[in-house]
């Protein structure tokens, strides 16, 4: 989580959010395949400027798959689960498009540029720390839930009711405790300074920024309009 | 009071078991893939195994907001990662503020407003399966292509109907009430012995 | 520039430090040591300068504690963090944010200095503290001495007057110490004021100015630091205190022992497509006990899980007895005490423990060993009511009674005081006369007590060595 992806285009955090707010308003305009087919084209043609190759590459792979079912599966499908595997699959092929769209966020931007974006945007403080924790701990809990597991395996644990009350309790206590130390140690470096916080990297709308809000809005009223 | 407020130990607190209620509702989301019947029931089976989460969370910070910023960083996060639309921005905005009010009612520190919360919280992720409702125009067309027949139809109509979209929303608020009961035991029988509550 | 005037604090829950009429002055450049026993109250003096008390921790509060004319009490934690760097024991929950750079970003622009300024003084940072090598990396990346590096330069950006350190080195290694030593120097000899409160003593007998000894909460003495090096070994024993030197460490040789119940054949390990070792061949006997040691990261979690029979070995076998053993098999053989105690403890009783050992253990063998190690009058208490030793000592016990040959223990004295090392030490040796012990760890003061061979794990490579008594 900590080494980020960069290419040729970098972004300002924001476009990326409001690209993303876009997207997903995008996907509820029902619009044809061909006009899928082309968002999904131009998205990963993003990616890739971006630097995000192996994102760019499932995201394709997985649309041209999903299409393929579409088209190629569907219609041989036996009747009792056809229903449900297609809309599972036009679900799956509508929503691609945002998670695409997400991917080259968490891939391209670390938490902290992130947390300055909308703190620019006035989200209160009270929103904005919790939020960087939550992303933050993630990785930890990882690393938790695979030592306590390790130790339960050592250990005679009997019965799921048993074994998940030891996976949920040892988690949670342990939990609890960072909760405490962290918050001493961010409160010792002074994170609730009333100061307004500057940020060390700069961030600024450039070029690229503006070509691509505008392209998307253009993007949306057509789609409206198609509607 | 100054004890009202939300201090940055009760933001640390709410940050750490979003992640946790985040974490177990993304483990359950794994098979729900399969059939949009499985989709339809995530939200309660989620607000069931987060549930032991957000008690103590709501128990270690008996303040107005928990409720609610647990649910808008889960809808934010859920939306940012791609895993669901901005939809569930605003299921979970709803669920939060329900939750909030119910606290609000029955107290802060009494178990039947943190279980009321805790419904209310799991109708947030009805946010991820939400969307089929509105892509229906998408599903008729893909029907119609397709040459499928009237019995299709049905069988989306009844997938995908008002009487699916309350039985969904029933089953998540049950979902996370009996979560937070499952919880509270976890409390009594660790939590409160270890002074942590 | 620091004054303690008659300082009395207790915590809101009963049994926990306490602090009782503290009267201390700290002159402006000197290097403090705050140390004792554990439980003794030099973490709650710590606090008390930083001013986690009174504002972050409720209890009694009464007394002053002044720092640059400023009464902490009077003045809220984020002004006094321009003046007080605080660095803490467990370098995991020490962060805010994935990414070093930001990280030693983090403190100044909550002071909302200017980003030309921060970006000038991150490269001052970089270069003083010869850091280059840590920045752009991710946090998790690190190992635990570089988090303790990078927590302290976080601290330099901002610079205040006075750091504040609570057991800094209670998880790291020996490269993290001797790093750890290097900056603290060079920020003694900046002027600073630094305040710090440790078990672990040998690597800061050269800078130490006064020593504050505490007891039960009260200074029982305060030695210059002439007075203090010059302290009789006996004297220090007396006083609870880990050694002042690294003297007691053994002779190495080379093992030349080949064949043992326990034999090791041509292991391979590699974690997460990263190769630990390969070809590893050596053999144990009973009443071994080997420390397992190599830098943080260097991979012993890895071969002590393999050991153990949590993950699967590349190539090779373990052999026990002439069997051989497959990984999964190896739990019946192994147990192993992990390094966060946290993550083992999971029933709501001390006495429950024991009932999650894989087999049925005797009543009044859980009752000797709890007796033995001072436990038994906790015997129904939540396992997470006890102190950090007091938990150790309960893993401890756990292991003990689940009487496997193999016995892995990882890391068991971070943060223990010299009395529980000792008590540990004593159990360990016991265990081994029958079993085989594998100790991880950093602890060489630990390693000269207690250990009879020692395995390095670096370059890909397992090297293992005889330990002899000089």
């Amino acid at each position: 989580m900590g080494t980020m992806k960069k290419g040729i285009l970098v972004l300002d955090p924001r476009t990326k959010i409001l690209l993303l707010l876009g997207i997903n308003i995008y996907v509820f305009t029902n619009s044809y395949v061909w006009a899928e087919i082309i968002v999904m084209a131009a998205l990963i043609i993003l990616l890739l400027l971006c630097g995000v190759y192996k994102a760019a590459l499932k995201s394709a792979v997985t649309y041209i798959a999903l299409l393929a079912i579409k088209y190629f599966l569907l219609p041989f499908c036996p009747e009792i689960i056809l229903t449900s595997l297609n809309i599972v699959v036009i679900t799956f092929r509508k929503l691609l498009p945002c998670v695409t769209l997400a991917t080259l966020l968490v891939q391209t931007t670390p938490i902290r540029l992130l947390m300055h974006a909308l703190q620019r945007w006035h989200l209160p403080q009270t929103v904005i720390i919790p939020l960087a924790i939550t992303v933050r701990y993630f990785p930890t809990l990882r690393e938790e839930q695979q030592a306590i597991s390790d130790a339960m395996k050592l250990r005679n644990v009997h019965g799921v009711f048993q074994k998940l009350e030891y996976i949920y309790v040892p988690l949670m206590l342990s939990a609890s405790t960072t909760a405490d130390e962290l918050s001493q140690a961010i409160t010792a470096r002074g994170i609730d300074n009333p100061r307004p916080k500057t940020c060390a990297v700069s961030m600024r709308f450039h070029i690229q920024d503006y070509v691509l809000c505008f392209v998307a809005i253009v993007l949306l009223i057509i789609a409206f309009v198609l509607l | 009071m100054e004890n009202n407020k939300l201090k940055v130990k009760d933001l640390v607190n709410i940050g750490i078991f979003s992640a946790l209620y985040m974490a177990i509702a993304m483990v359950v989301m794994l098979p729900v893939g399969i059939t949009p019947v499985l989709w339809l029931l995530w939200p309660g089976i989620a607000g069931l195994f987060g549930g032991a989460f957000f008690t103590l969370l709501l128990a270690k910070v008996p303040k107005m907001g928990s409720a609610l910023l647990l649910a808008i960083i889960s809808g934010i996060l859920f939306f940012a990662t791609g895993e669901c639309t901005w939809v569930i921005i605003v299921t979970f905005a709803v669920a939060g503020i329900l939750g909030e009010i119910a606290r609000k009612i029955f107290g802060y520190k009494s178990f039947k407003g943190i279980a009321l919360a805790g419904g209310f919280s799991a109708i947030g992720f009805i946010g991820s399966p939400l969307p089929m409702w509105l892509f229906q125009e998408s599903y008729m067309k893909s029907i119609e292509e397709m040459g499928m027949g009237v019995e299709y139809v049905e069988g989306l109509q009844s997938m995908i109907s008002v009487g699916s979209f309350i039985g969904m929303l029933a089953v998540a608020f049950v979902g996370g009430f009996i979560g937070t009961l499952i919880g509270r035991k976890m409390l009594k029988k660790h939590f409160e012995k270890a002074g942590i509550v | 520039m620091i004054t303690f005037e008659n300082l009395s604090f207790s915590y809101g829950n009963t049994g926990e430090e306490q602090l009782n009429s503290l009267d201390l002055q700290i002159k402006k450049g000197e290097f403090v040591l705050l140390c004792g026993r554990s439980a003794c109250g030099k973490t709650t003096a710590t606090k008390c300068i930083n001013g986690l008390i009174p504002h972050f921790t409720e209890g009694k509060y009464s007394g002053s504690v002044v720092v640059k004319g400023k009464e902490i009490a009077k003045t809220p934690v984020y002004e006094i963090s321009e003046d007080v760097g605080s660095v803490f024991q467990n370098p995991k929950t020490q962060f805010f944010n994935l990414d070093s750079d930001s990280e030693l970003v983090f403190g100044m622009e909550n002071l909302g200095i200017e980003p030309n300024k921060i970006n000038a003084r991150v490269q001052e940072v970089a270069h003083d503290l010869m850091i280059e090598n840590l920045l752009g990396r991710s946090v998790f990346g690190l190992s635990g001495g570089e988090k303790q590096i990078l927590a302290l330069a976080s601290i330099y950006a901002v610079n205040p007057d006075i750091y504040v350190l609570d057991e800094p080195t209670a998880n790291i290694d020996k490269d993290g110490i001797d790093r750890l030593h290097e900056i603290l120097l060079k920020l003694k000899q900046m002027g600073k004021t630094i305040v710090i409160s440790e078990h672990r003593l040998y690597f800061l007998m050269d800078l130490v100015d006064k020593a504050v000894y505490i007891e039960h909460g009260a200074i029982q003495k305060v030695y210059t630091g002439d007075e203090f090096r010059a302290l009789a070994d006996s004297e220090r024993i007396r006083l609870g205190l880990r050694c002042f030197k690294l003297d007691n460490e053994k002779d190495e040789v080379p093992t030349k022992c080949n064949s043992g119940i326990l034999e090791i054949d041509n292991l391979s390990v590699s974690y997460k497509n990263r190769t630990i070792f390969s070809n590893a061949s050596f053999a144990a006997a009973r009443g071994d006990i080997i420390a397992v040691t190599g830098r943080n990261g260097s991979g012993k979690s890895a071969f002590l899980r393999v050991l153990c029979g949590l993950m699967k070995e590349k190539a090779g076998r373990i052999v026990f007895d002439g069997k051989p053993y497959p990984y999964k098999k190896r739990r019946e053989l192994c147990y192993m005490t992990m390094q966060d105690v946290v993550h083992q403890l999971f029933s709501d009783s001390v006495w429950e423990e024991f009932s999650l050992l894989n087999k049925t253990v005797d009543e009044q063998e859980i009752t000797k060993i709890l007796r033995r190690l001072d436990l038994l009058d906790y015997k129904d208490k939540h396992p997470m009511t006890l102190s950090g030793g007091q938990k150790q000592r309960l893993a401890l016990a756990v292991a003990t009674l689940a009487n496997k040959d193999i016995m892995i223990f990882d890391e068991p004295t971070s943060g223990l005081d010299y009395g529980n090392m000792i008590k540990v030490c004593e159990l360990i040796k016991e265990l081994s006369s029958n079993r085989i012990v594998f100790v991880a760890t950093h602890d060489r003061e630990l390693m000269g007590l207690l250990c009879t061979r020692r395995m390095e794990i670096s370059n890909e490579s397992i090297s293992v060595y005889d330990l002899t008594t000089k």
